[in-house]
């Protein structure tokens, strides 16, 4: 799957966010909210073909977390994701 | 002929037998000479025959009370029409991305002329400053002791009936512009508000310059209440009253880079109002602090 193309991760304040240009109305702005950690993967995958296994390393490899919770909370985050829109090819 | 809105210089080409003098009187206070630096921030040349691009993709099209507004996505860059519905008038300018050099073709016979030479000078204008340190909003700008506040909200709110009371029962305050004053990030020294041409049906054509105080988005309410935005929410309020081709990446990283600087550094509120003076007075104290001087007029 990959990441929908153009989108930008941007830190404001203490949180990270997602701006989605693609609004069909003028007067719309879609933003959405982050932590580091999943604003760290939306940086590493930008334009890249990914498996959610491939995050799943990352998060094993950067934090201390067992890969049991991390395949949970990538699972989590990416039906999330798919929900708003902000991935395509999603399986 | 030159001219300089918010110390942008540009320059307008148009036929010989045109008088921009005549047709642009709003701009008079913004003429200027030729300037050697800094460079042009665009050329607007009105002298140019475009043909429509075969291979054109509407971007956005939008309608109110100032006219027709078409964006095309071309190979090249933009192609932008306008026009008064009805009046069967069309004008087209194309640009690259960059709203560097624009190219106009004008029907100069159009009864609403100026109005659209006007406005299609402040479509370019609002992109070619993206890419500098500048962004038009659509706000009703005020000044109140050196510092500039900006009201936004939708068509309809009331953000000139919101400043316009501001200045009869706030003393000392006065409009700089009511519909698209200039904001520019100055580095090293903060944000600055433009008067500018373009003030909607109010004519305050102010050549004016000042530091930017704070921001309140209007609403519409049965009462008048005041709520400070966190940096989050500041964003969300400020991006739609900004001019922006949304569709364009850069010009749209630009203007969000701009914002989350904004949203960091300006207070910024909204205020849930009626169309009277304690809602003035309730928008000045939450972006001044200010109470005593103004409890009691």
């Amino acid at each position: 799957m990959k990441l929908k193309p153009n989108l930008q991760v941007r830190k404001i304040a203490s949180k990270y966010m997602v701006v989605d240009t693609d609004a069909a109305q003028v007067n719309m702005v879609n933003v959405y909210t982050m932590n580091e950690t999943a604003a760290t993967l939306w940086k590493e995958f930008t334009g890249k073909e990914f498996m959610p296994n491939d995050m799943v390393e990352i998060l094993c490899s950067e934090y201390e977390v067992s890969r049991e919770q991390a395949t949970h909370d990538v699972d989590a985050m990416l039906r999330e994701w798919n929900a708003l829109g902000l991935l395509l090819e999603y399986k | 002929m030159y001219y300089q809105v918010a110390d942008y210089p540009f320059e307008i080409i148009t036929p010989p037998n045109i008088n921009c003098r005549e047709l642009l009187p709003w701009f008079a206070h913004f003429e200027c000479e030729a300037p050697y630096a800094p460079p042009l921030l665009f050329r607007f040349n009105a002298t140019k025959t475009i043909l429509p691009s075969p291979e054109r993709v509407l971007l956005e099209q939008t309608e109110n009370d100032m006219g027709n507004v078409s964006v095309w996505q071309t190979p090249e860059g933009f192609c932008i029409e306008t026009g008064i519905i009805g009046s069967g008038y069309r004008h087209t300018m194309t640009t690259r991305h960059d709203f560097r050099h624009i190219e106009a073709t004008i029907q100069w016979d159009d009864p609403y002329i100026s109005q659209m030479l006007s406005s299609m000078i402040r479509i370019a204008f609002s992109q070619a400053i993206l890419r500098e340190d500048g962004i038009s909003i659509h706000a009703s700008a005020v000044l109140y002791k050196k510092k500039a506040y900006f009201f936004l909200g939708k068509s309809g709110t009331g953000k000139s009936t919101h400043a316009s009371l501001w200045t009869q029962h706030i003393p000392g305050t006065e409009l700089i512009n009511d519909d698209n004053p200039t904001l520019r990030i100055i580095e090293g020294k903060g944000a600055y508000i433009y008067g500018t041409p373009w003030s909607g049906k109010t004519p305050c054509y102010k050549n004016v310059c000042y530091p930017l105080g704070g921001i309140t988005r209007l609403q519409q309410a049965t009462a008048n209440t005041y709520t400070k935005l966190n940096e989050w929410d500041a964003f969300v309020q400020i991006m739609p009253s900004c001019a922006v081709i949304k569709q364009n990446i850069a010009l749209y990283t630009n203007l969000c880079d701009k914002l989350v600087w904004i949203s960091e550094n300006i207070v910024v509120g909204l205020l849930r109002c009626l169309p009277d003076r304690e809602a003035a007075i309730t928008s000045l104290r939450a972006m001044t602090q200010e109470y005593k001087e103004i409890n009691n007029p």
